[in-house]
């Protein structure tokens, strides 16, 4: 069926070429339009020009950082994710995924760790994303959020965390044999129990 | 065909828009990889005289729009490790 269309299209499209090409006439009164032809290749240039201008100045705006209270480090490994909170006292762990247990139904398959990264919510937090191996890419698709992992350079990113709650994500750049296997929990709390936990 | 030249443009002035654009395109992007190679802070030509070329942008600003802060007044916050 599909390939019915194709064909009807394909052999209508050649019976154009082939009549214009054998064409002899000529309509002398459409070619050389300078003037039209100046006015629609400025004027489409010109209103790009205008979208452009405040969508670069968003896009600039977009990736600042306002004053983050904290920097957490994370750090991919094949396969699992370390992270560290070196800001005030110094904490660091690693955060494996746990293997799925088909009688527990509360938990998702595939996305639970055994240590959740904790962070308070309603505070502008950064985070450097390295590497210790391979590539890797951390992602929190609920916070919009994705820094790609490279051994060797530190990749910058920063959010806010509007509610409570555990937010799920995955390892996004291919790392190996257990890329499908190494899930980033993040647990946002109040800042006290954020202070409680972090002690 | 007509409209190559300089003196022929003159009989078709419509593709001088189309010239201008592929210039400034090209110019574009030769000028950002040359930027790229003398300015860029992971760049190093001489590793003797410059082995640690991020340090230059302490105190320098390397985007090309920052409305939000004013970076020949404050020190970069990362850690110095001489």
């Amino acid at each position: 069926h599909t390939l019915m269309i194709i064909t009807m299209i394909l052999a209508m499209v050649l019976y154009f070429m082939a009549s214009m090409i054998i064409n002899e006439l000529v309509d002398r009164y459409m070619l050389e339009g300078q003037t039209i032809e100046l006015m629609w290749t400025i004027a489409p240039a010109v209103i790009l020009l205008f979208i452009t201008t405040p969508s670069l100045r968003l896009l600039y705006l977009m990736d600042e950082i306002h004053n983050p209270i904290m920097t957490i480090k994370t750090i991919g490994h094949q396969w699992y994710w370390s992270y560290e909170y070196s800001d005030f006292v110094n904490v660091e762990f690693d955060s494996y995924m746990t293997p799925y247990e088909s009688d527990n139904k509360s938990m998702f398959r595939l996305l639970e760790t055994d240590n959740h990264v904790t962070l308070p919510m309603h505070s502008f937090i950064r985070i450097i994303v390295t590497a210790a191996d391979v590539l890797h890419s951390w992602t929190i698709p609920s916070l919009g959020i994705k820094a790609d992992a490279t051994p060797g350079r530190l990749n910058q990113s920063s959010f806010m965390i509007n509610r409570p709650g555990l937010l799920y994500g995955q390892c996004s750049e291919i790392c190996g044999a257990n890329h499908s296997f190494m899930p980033i929990v993040i647990e946002s709390v109040s800042t006290e129990s954020f202070i409680e936990w972090i002690k | 065909m007509k409209g190559f030249s300089l003196a022929s443009m003159k009989s078709h002035p419509s593709l001088i828009p189309l010239y201008v654009c592929v210039a400034l395109g090209c110019s574009g992007a030769v000028l950002y990889t040359i930027r790229l190679a003398v300015r860029s802070p992971e760049v190093s030509w001489n590793k003797k005289s410059n082995p640690e070329p991020w340090n230059e942008y302490a105190n320098k600003q390397h985007k090309f729009y920052s409305p939000v802060r004013d970076y020949s007044n404050i020190e970069s916050p990362a850690p110095k490790y001489d």
